[in-house]
């Protein structure tokens, strides 16, 4: 056995003390094999490794060190340390991606633009009755509640409205001042600043086949999915409408008068 | 009876007693008690006593280089120590006699 794998041995064998004790000790006796002289048989010598360990416990009054203090003490400093700092900077990296991915600042803005022909009703909410063909312009605001800023990309899933529009935007303003700022214009990409609102307006028709016209009862709108990205991450937020929208249904618009 | 376990009990008398005659390090110490008959003594028992003493304050320490190898670690008495080897050799000095008395013919 060469004296490393010696020291080594013994060094396993106190793995519970501090490490600087530890050290101390690994020292001495780094020192004490190199005065020995060549060719000596360290186990012979000094006894087994775990014998040697053994009786420098009990010479030294050093008892087996368990716990979590202990656990502690055992490694270097040092790499201690840049444990805790490996494990720091872990747990911010994903507490900072659970942020990013969590982070959701769209909301309804303080304006919105009725459609043509709206109707409220005395129980609350509003409808509009589907005239196959006849115009429909229908926008809401969406404002940016939050302390970074997003990019709007378009909207969500589609969703089965009886329409064909547009999506048109207006200019951007704040929550502020509201409003829907004129002109509107064809939707592109934009960043939406904190504080920061622009309206989202639905522009075109009515149109939907007679086959999927629900004669029964009406088809509600209740939010607006709308995309965004934020660092890394694209998502779609349902943006709530303050007041539900309903679409109702008259039969012989265009359809005929039993229901297909 | 084991003469190994004898030499333990005043192992921490002896070590301060070499020590106390000039600063000296482990492997010097071990073969100065080797010398004197203490050759039942395990190495670790000798390095595991220096530390002991050193822990409590009754010797202190140095490290020097060394042509050999590692560096050395010189151990000197300290006031403290010095106090226990006194009151240490005296009680060694009643229970020899007092031993002497009754072994002795």
């Amino acid at each position: 056995m060469t004296a490393e794998e010696y020291l080594r041995w013994v060094g396993f064998e106190l793995h519970d003390l501090p490490w600087r004790m530890r050290r101390d000790l690994l020292a001495e006796l780094r020192e004490h094999l190199a005065e020995l002289p060549e060719g000596t048989n360290f186990s012979e010598r000094l006894g087994p490794p775990m014998e040697y360990a053994a009786e420098l416990r009990v010479a030294a009054g050093l008892e087996r060190r368990r716990g979590l203090i202990a656990l502690l003490r055992r490694p270097r400093p040092r790499n201690l340390v840049l444990v805790a700092l490996a494990l720091t900077v872990i747990g911010l990296v994903i507490g900072a991606v659970a942020w990013v991915d969590s982070y959701q600042p769209i909301a309804e803005g303080n304006t919105s633009y009725g459609p043509l022909d709206v109707v409220y009703s005395p129980t609350g909410g509003e409808y509009v009755v589907v005239h196959q063909g006849r115009p429909f312009r229908f926008g809401i605001t969406i404002w940016n509640r939050g302390q970074y800023t997003v990019r709007v990309l378009g909207l969500g899933q589609q969703f089965g409205l009886p329409l064909s529009f547009r999506l048109l935007m207006s200019a951007p303003t704040t929550f502020k001042y509201g409003g829907m700022p004129r002109p509107f214009t064809p939707f592109r990409p934009f960043d939406l600043k904190p504080g920061e609102q622009r309206g989202l307006i639905f522009s075109g028709h009515y149109d939907q086949p007679c086959s999927q016209r629900n004669f029964e009862g009406t088809t509600g709108w209740g939010s607006i999915p709308v995309r965004f990205s934020f660092l890394w991450r694209t998502t779609a937020v349902q943006v709530p409408l303050s007041d539900d929208l309903s679409f109702v249904y008259r039969k012989g618009d265009a359809c005929p008068t039993t229901t297909p | 009876m084991d003469q190994a376990q004898l030499l333990k009990g005043v192992l921490e008398l002896a070590v301060l007693s070499v020590i106390a005659q000039g600063e000296t390090y482990g492997y010097e110490i071990l073969s100065t008690l080797e010398r004197a008959g203490f050759d039942g003594i395990g190495d670790a028992s000798v390095y595991g006593t220096l530390r002991r003493l050193e822990h409590a304050g009754h010797l202190t320490s140095r490290l020097a280089a060394s042509d050999s190898g590692p560096a050395r670690k010189y151990y000197s008495v300290t006031a403290s120590g010095a106090e226990q080897l006194s009151s240490g050799t005296a009680t060694w000095t009643r229970i020899s006699e007092a031993l002497g008395r009754l072994v002795e013919p």
